[in-house]
């Protein structure tokens, strides 16, 4: 299915700003998100675990905790403005509209209650129609998302299943009202590595075949690479790079987008074997306001001014957006330089 | 689920023959029974009589094994006091215990999960702060006084209930209050703690995304995972309201097992202080085992097993 | 190219405080942990300095002044500041003493089963197997006695004096802190510290002692403090009910089962040693709660 880009997007965040009062000060997990979303779209947002990637889809839905503080210059969902929307209306949403896959299959269902139980009551909840036409689309997908014996599955208790066959069972949940968004948090890093590529070309298929977007979120950019169609890179509660999948993995314009891709030995250009590379350094504590780049730390081109200004966001004329206050041009004559030492080197602890 | 069953048994039946030996024990290691029985003043010969009537003469564990033996056999021996088959006087007494024992912990339980499941739903708010409040406060509360008071306001002062007895519903309504209000702290504090742990699972932030309501999310979901340390917990706590009816009992007069147990222990009557001590043990042993395989069975994945 | 980024100002960092100094940070914070320390606190006082508080000798009776009010009511005065009982001993007095008798069997109690718990519980955890079996069947067949029934009884037998009730209470409540400490003690056997020591020939005594046991100190301290709440309730109870603290020694207990006979036309008798017994438990128990929330950061239950 062809993406129209021309159309207003189904999801458009701007400005999105997360905070969580702590007895140690206020943390703030995302500090200015942006990212649109269209019908029929794959968008791969990666980044490190504790860089906001989960907790800005949990916003989204509304899930994020509750004592948390949520702000945004713009956060529309088809049309709506998802921050006005009230607590009932949010829930008809959720589920409904847009639905989420969890990291761990072997926790998010629920042990006390039958697969079937737990497939049906999504569909009862948004009285999308009768047990037995909710019963008749469980055992449907559950044999589209490839198990068999679906009639019989219905009966059974989450332990009695492998966790890929689980995996699977919270897709067909994901898929039970025909959400227009699907966001799949880390959905196969829980499983064997046998099992993630099928259950990511799954998903893939899924989404071309009943229309979705998909918001693909992971720590690995080899692994989403092949699927996606944009790539939304996170740092510290911001996305600091966004483009094309190819473009991104390919040209990284910004220096931690560069760090993430030579971590993975097999998207490395020229396939020389190298040693195994890593960004040194640590994410920053999110704890109170800051100034500057919060990549600075760990970046090897950074400059005395890093620490002055925020990095302000930058357009290249092909559409690529990053937040980094090198131009384009000098970050690409870093890049290429002849005798590039690894940026492991480079970079020094904080 | 069949060998932990088996398991559990074995085990049961282990802790029973322990707690039947130190019920013995107890009060024959104390000091010189016949030399009680025969009452002060009693001559040397007085003493070796008594002792030779009951048997007290021969060795300790000819004595158990005598006792064991006849217990086996449904004999619990005869009262010192009442020279009553001591059998019947506890058949006669547990009914009203057991009545009271399971009304109060209907009541604790009827408060106990929806204010723990409230407290747990708006955690560390005034409504958990409150909640939390009542359960120390109940926890606190002696239950010999809470009797004497309510005794004084319900009974003597509002004139709404009869004061001592078990005759009709009325004469129950305050010692269920009571026993109550005595066990209802921990079933909350359970539920309470429970329902939060639940909460925090991923399978709970899976139905909140699913866009179920809260009730669902709540009842369905989180309670049926939190509730399986409470029901353990209620076998507890019913075997508790059976032995420690004691001092409810004796302030109402209610003749339950814990006034008899009472009133034997002060004319030392040792057969069934010994045979309700037996009993008490054996129904709590019964108890958790029933509340073991209850669990074991609300939980599928012990099911399997 | 260090000193490039060396500018660390901007960036936010968080200095773990010392654990000591965070928990008592907590403590300071933690509302019910104040409350209920500063109640256990005044009764101790009482209890301690029971002598130079009691206006009168609580055990001096005066039926020329028997059944004299508190002072707030018709007929009270300065002099017996809540009254006397039925035979003219000064209630405030006897109050203050039953603070004495009340911590004495509480405290001592608590630390009399905090001693043969922690003995089991750690024995069975640290050694395991077969011993650990054993351990975990004695605190089953504890659980399985009706516990108040054995205190009657033995109390019946071995008469009432505020030793033996003591001692017989704390044989009541070892259960908790074996259960506690023999978990805690399982978790710490493996952790490096414990198995460095083990392998640089450490005498097990020393490991249990010197190793394991302050590390289960937060956990004891926890458990005794909810512990002596009960073993407070349980004394006052036997002593209710004749079979506890004996007469004329001045226990809460026993000084409502005295009224008892009274209460319909003199309330505040039972009133106010229930009111002791009730305040004293709610502030153990808030201290109890709150040290737990103290010394356990996640959560709290």
């Amino acid at each position: 299915m062809a993406i129209d880009y021309g159309a207003p997007p189904l999801l458009d965040i701007a400005g999105l700003h997360l905070s969580i009062p702590t007895s140690g000060g206020d943390l703030r997990v995302l500090r200015g998100v942006d990212y649109q979303l269209w019908q029929g779209e794959t968008l791969a947002v990666v980044g490190e675990s504790g860089s906001g990637k989960s907790v800005s889809s949990l916003a989204l839905m509304g899930l994020h905790p509750r004592r948390a503080s949520v702000s945004a210059e713009r956060m529309t969902f088809d049309g709506q403005n998802i921050l006005g929307l009230s607590r009932p209306a949010l829930r008809k949403l959720r589920g409904n509209q847009m639905a989420m896959i969890f990291q761990d299959p072997m926790t998010s269902l629920n042990p006390v209650l039958t697969i079937g139980e737990q497939l049906v009551e999504t569909y009862s909840a948004h009285g999308k129609g009768s047990r037995a036409q909710a019963t008749e689309r469980a055992i449907y997908l559950l044999e589209r998302v490839g198990i068999r014996n679906a009639r019989e599955r219905l009966g059974q208790y989450p332990h009695q299943l492998s966790g890929g066959l689980r995996q699977r069972v919270v897709i067909a949940i994901a898929l039970m009202c025909n959400p227009k968004l699907i966001i799949a948090d880390e959905p196969t890093t829980a499983l064997d590595v046998t099992v993630q590529a099928l259950i990511l070309s799954l998903l893939k298929e899924l989404q071309e075949e009943f229309g979705m977007a998909l918001i693909l979120i992971s720590h690995d950019i080899g692994v989403v690479s092949s699927i996606a169609d944009r790539v939304a890179i996170m740092y510290a509660g911001t996305i600091v790079e966004s483009g094309g999948a190819d473009e991104v993995i390919h040209e990284p314009l910004h220096p931690y987008t560069r760090g993430l891709v030579d971590c993975v030995p097999r998207l490395r250009p020229g396939r020389e074997r190298k040693p195994l590379v890593t960004i040194p350094g640590i994410v920053p504590s999110l704890l109170g306001p800051s100034r500057g780049c919060l990549f600075r730390n760990r970046c090897p081109k950074a400059l005395d001014t890093c620490a002055m200004t925020d990095p302000a966001v930058q357009r290249t004329a092909s559409g690529r957006v990053f937040r980094c206050i090198h131009s384009e041009a000098v970050l690409h004559a870093a890049h290429t330089r002849p005798a590039d030492p690894a940026p492991v080197a480079a970079g020094g602890r904080a | 689920m069949i060998n932990y069953a088996i398991q559990r048994l074995i085990l049961a039946f282990f802790v029973a023959v322990a707690v039947s030996i130190i019920a013995f024990a107890l009060l024959r290691l104390s000091g010189d029974l016949a030399m009680v029985l025969a009452g002060d003043g009693a001559t040397d010969e007085e003493v070796r009589q008594m002792a030779e009537r009951h048997g007290l003469d021969r060795p300790f564990v000819v004595q158990y094994f005598d006792w064991l033996i006849r217990m086996l056999q449904g004999d619990l021996g005869t009262s010192l006091f009442t020279h009553r088959p001591t059998m019947e006087m506890i058949l006669e007494a547990v009914p009203v215990t057991a009545k009271i024992a399971f009304l109060s912990l209907g009541a604790a339980l009827a408060f106990a999960i929806p204010l723990g499941v409230i407290a747990a739903a708006y955690p560390n708010t005034w409504i958990d702060r409150a909640v939390l409040a009542l359960a120390v406060a109940g926890k606190a509360m002696p239950t010999f006084w809470m009797a004497l008071v309510l005794m004084y306001w319900l009974g003597v002062q509002l004139r709404w209930l009869p004061i001592s007895g078990s005759a009709t519903w009325q004469h129950l309504v305050m010692p269920v209050i009571v026993l109550g209000t005595s066990v209802m702290p921990q079933l909350m504090r359970l539920t309470r703690s429970g329902m939060l742990d639940t909460l925090e699972s991923d399978f709970i932030r899976m139905a909140w995304a699913k866009g179920l309501p809260a009730h669902v999310v709540f009842f369905k979901h989180a309670l049926r995972n939190a509730i399986l340390p409470v029901v353990a917990m209620s076998a507890i706590s019913l075997g508790f309201l059976l032995g420690g009816a004691v001092i409810v009992e004796a302030i109402f007069s209610i003749n339950g097992i814990g006034l008899l147990a009472y009133r034997s222990i002060l004319r030392i009557d040792f057969p069934v202080v010994q045979a309700i001590l037996f009993f008490l043990s054996f129904v709590y042993i019964f108890l958790t085992l029933i509340a073991d395989l209850i669990n074991a069975w609300l939980d599928p994945r012990i099911k399997v097993k | 190219m260090t000193d490039r980024i060396s500018d660390n100002t901007a960036m936010p960092e968080a200095l773990p405080p010392s654990p000591t100094r965070e928990m008592l940070w907590r403590a300071t914070g933690h509302i019910g942990f104040l409350i209920g320390l500063t109640i256990f606190l005044t009764v101790l006082i009482f209890a301690i300095f029971a002598p130079w508080i009691a206006p009168h000798d609580p055990y001096a009776q005066d039926l020329t002044r028997a059944l004299e009010p508190p002072v707030w009511a018709d007929g009270g005065s300065w002099g017996h500041i809540l009254g006397t009982d039925n035979l003219g001993r000064d209630n405030f007095s006897r109050l203050v003493y039953g603070a004495r008798v009340t911590m004495i069997a509480g405290v001592g109690a608590t630390l009399f089963s905090a001693v043969l718990g922690t003995a089991i519980g750690v024995i069975g955890g640290y050694y395991g197997g077969r011993i650990d079996a054993a351990m975990m069947f004695l605190i089953n067949v504890k659980l399985a006695m009706p516990g108040i029934l054995i205190a009657l009884s033995l109390v019946s037998i071995f008469g009432g004096s505020l030793l033996v009730v003591t001692l017989i209470l704390g044989f009541l409540f070892w259960d908790r802190f074996a259960v506690v400490t023999r978990t805690a003690t399982q978790q710490l056997r493996n952790m490096e510290f414990v198995v460095a020591a083990e392998v640089a020939g450490a005498s097990r005594f020393r490991i249990l002692f010197i190793e394991i046991l302050p590390n289960l100190t937060n956990h004891i301290i926890v458990v005794a403090s909810l512990e002596m709440a009960l073993a407070i309730l349980v004394e006052a109870s036997l002593s209710f009910l004749g079979l506890g603290i004996q007469p004329p020694m001045p226990s809460w207990g026993l000084m409502i089962s005295e009224a008892r006979t009274l209460m319909f036309t003199n309330p505040h008798l039972i009133m106010l040693p229930g009111m002791a017994i009730f305040t004293l438990v709610v502030g153990i128990n808030l201290m109890g709660d709150g040290l737990r929330d103290i010394t356990t950061p996640q959560g709290r239950g």
